[in-house]
């Protein structure tokens, strides 16, 4: 058995246990994404790293091995910056198309701790309860879901409300990309975007970017031409 | 803590959702040492020198405005703007749109005293913020974890980073019935550690940024070990993996009016009360949902397979995937191989936890296609309705069971060496049975899960059913 210290509690654990193991141990909760309890293999996510006190290395806690005398903390300023920083790499290689998504509507674990870390990007498609023909799209109403931050919860498309866009717009050259595709799907034009995307945040400086990206997109453009 | 909560250019909406908090707001003050020392809305007017958090609703529309503005962030250690109209200048923005000579027709002579500015403005464009609270109102339980973080120390930054990634074209090798998205994987690779405990079917190709989740020589799925078996699909955390959809297709039908009928399998009903946070038993609610949704009837039954030969040694598949698996796996062993159950009518939606059964000919909708197809219908408001069949038999013998992987392999491997010479031999490919399939709702760790004892509740009620 070895003794270590997470987070100033110390535990007793038997040699070759993890870090995230012995901190469950103590109900210390690190977040974590590819690891999942009984199906894990190796660490490609970085999102559950921690701090090893002594030499001030950030390693990943679901892989890393305690040893005697271990002194590990799982949250500070540095290591936070870390997850998000994983987490923004994540989400730049992941395309988001939340619309049809089948994790959309509560499952998302990306979402989740984007949201804990402050990480924005993801539409409030993410949180939308509607799925398939039910989406408002489909049905050729104005729904300002795709372009917008997530983070309320998708509460308008409770009441089968469009989202009028109250938390401002995702400013990524893919998601709206992705939005202008949906809306000339489903046959709402570039006029009727642009008259309801003013609503909340016509006087902010995002506002011009993502109407010059909006009416690229629209026109035909390719995303290098528009994002220049 | 000291919190001050200043208003400029809105409504005062935000300031009555931090109201709104209720008791966690008292919460806040009698247990966490929080102080409101400032709040004109609920009273509190005399204004102290300094501040822990200062909570700005509003947009900047006059020049008091800014100054105001610049007093407060002078004397507050955290500033955080609340709304839309403090973030992003919401409302009051539309200003822009308005020419000035209407603007003059209606606010002239009302004696404003303020000298507004041009234009609208969020916040940061005259101060620093600290922290931006969305949304008009904003999301009180957003205010309160943000407190929260702030009362324990814990530093955050918000906004939206661009990176740019120069990568190949993903891949795209889906199949009937799961599909691979390689736009949307990350890479975890949770797929391919729960692959290598089944067929070991996809696995990582590609270093570095082209990493991506593959099938040998990507080629599709079905042409690959792949089963189809859909546990990897439980598993993906981004939606990358999933089944082939037929909710839209339902949906089209409903509307359409077509008269379906749903043939429920018992262990759908024992997940449904987990994933909807319902408590009891599902069934008679369930059956009043689809019917609502347009179903003409709700058959609670399990798929049955009638063997004409009892005493001769029999496989019989769980379903298509481990007919497949047998195939592939144990080609000598198909002439003791019976087909697996179907549905061969169409007017038959079959919902079911297996996702291999999209394999077959049948018309078949997961567990979590069905919750996706039940929207926002709240099933605990519903009342009761009884199912207009049972038929719950699946077999007319005494069989053996191979649950699992494991199981199923070593009772293969006992037929294949001469060890096990007659009886009926169920398989099971999933961790669990059943209650586990690919297409049940998704699990997150340490969610309290209590499918087997509903499954039993199930059973009982069905039993009661027939009974009455």
């Amino acid at each position: 058995m070895v003794k270590v210290v997470i987070d100033g509690k110390e535990v007793e654990v038997e040699p070759g246990t993890t870090i995230l193991e012995a901190a469950e141990r103590l109900g210390i909760k690190i977040p974590t994404l590819c690891y999942y309890p009984g199906v894990f293999g190796e660490a490609t996510c970085r999102v559950c790293v921690v701090e090893i006190v002594k030499s001030g290395k950030i390693v990943p806690s679901c892989a890393f091995p305690v040893s005697e005398g271990l002194v590990v903390e799982t949250d500070n300023d540095r290591i936070r910056e870390n997850r998000r920083l994983a987490l923004e790499v994540i989400l730049a290689i992941h395309k988001i198309k939340c619309q049809s998504c089948p994790r959309k509507g509560g499952y998302c674990e990306l979402l989740e701790l984007c949201r804990e870390y402050g990480v924005e990007g993801i539409p409030v498609c993410a949180e939308c309860p509607l799925h398939e023909d039910d989406c408002l799209l489909v049905k050729g109403e104005l729904c300002l879901g795709p372009l917008t931050v997530s983070g309320c919860g998708g509460i308008c498309m409770y009441e089968r409300r469009v989202c009028e866009g109250c938390r401002g717009p995702v400013t990524r050259s893919d998601v709206i990309e992705e939005a202008v595709k949906l809306y000339m799907r489903y046959g709402i034009n570039l006029d009727r975007v642009l008259a309801k995307l003013g609503k909340y945040y016509s006087s902010s400086p995002q506002y011009d970017r993502v109407v010059k990206l909006i009416t690229g997109f629209f026109q035909g453009k390719s995303k290098e031409v528009v994002d220049s | 803590m000291k919190i001050a909560i200043y208003q400029l250019g809105s409504c005062s909406g935000c300031i009555h959702e931090v109201l709104n908090l209720g008791e966690a707001l008292l919460e806040l003050i009698n247990k966490k040492g929080v102080e409101i020392a400032y709040s004109a809305l609920l009273g509190v007017t005399r204004e102290s020198e300094e501040f822990d958090i200062s909570l700005v609703e509003g947009a900047v529309l006059s020049e008091e405005d800014v100054a105001r503005l610049r007093n407060i962030r002078r004397r507050s250690k955290i500033l955080v703007a609340i709304g839309s109209c403090a973030v992003l200048g919401g409302v009051p923005g539309l200003r822009r749109f308005t020419p000035e000579h209407e603007l003059r027709d209606v606010y002239d002579g009302a004696g404003l005293e303020q000298r507004s500015i041009d234009e609208v403005f969020p916040l940061d464009r005259f101060v620093e913020v600290d922290y931006y609270l969305r949304g008009c109102p904003i999301n009180k339980y957003e205010l309160l974890s943000l407190l929260e973080k702030i009362l324990q120390g814990k530093w955050f930054r918000q906004g939206e980073r661009r990176f740019r990634f120069l990568r190949e074209r993903p891949l795209d090798i889906g199949g009937v019935a799961l599909s691979l998205d390689g736009e949307k994987c990350i890479a975890c690779g949770r797929c391919v550690e729960v692959c290598r405990g089944i067929t070991s079917a996809i696995d990582y190709i590609n270093r570095s940024i082209e990493t991506a989740i593959s099938t040998p020589f990507k080629v599709k799925l079905d042409e690959s070990s792949c089963i189809s078996c859909g546990q990897c699909t439980l598993y993906c955390p981004v939606g990358a993996l999933r089944e082939r959809s037929s909710v839209a297709e339902v949906q089209r039908l409903l509307k359409h009016g077509a008269r379906l009928t749903a043939y429920v399998e018992p262990e759908v009903l024992a997940a449904l009360e987990e994933a909807l946070k319902l408590d009891g038993y599902a069934g008679g609610r369930l059956v009043t949902a689809l019917k609502r949704l347009g179903f003409e009837k709700v058959v609670l039954w399990a798929p049955r397979i009638v063997l004409d030969e009892p005493s001769r040694l029999t496989i019989v598949p769980g379903s298509e995937a481990e007919s497949l698996f047998v195939q592939l796996f144990y080609p000598d062993l198909i002439d003791y191989l019976v087909a697996p159950p179907k549905v061969e009518n169409h007017r038959v939606v079959w919902v079911t936890p297996c996702l291999a059964r999209k394999l077959g000919e049948s018309f078949v909708l997961t567990t979590r296609e069905l919750l996706r197809l039940l929207n926002t219908m709240d099933l605990s408001s519903l009342t009761e309705t009884p199912f207009d069949d049972v038929l719950l038999e699946r077999l007319n013998v005494r069989v053996i069971k191979a649950v699992g992987m494991r199981e199923v392999e070593k009772t293969l491997n006992y037929i294949r060496d001469g060890k096990l010479r007659e009886g009926v031999v169920v398989l099971y490919t999933c961790p669990g049975g059943c209650l586990y399939g690919g297409g049940q709702p998704y699990l997150k760790p340490g969610m309290d899960v209590k499918r087997e004892r509903i499954l039993a509740q199930v059973i009982k009620a069905a039993e009661e059913w027939r009974g009455g």
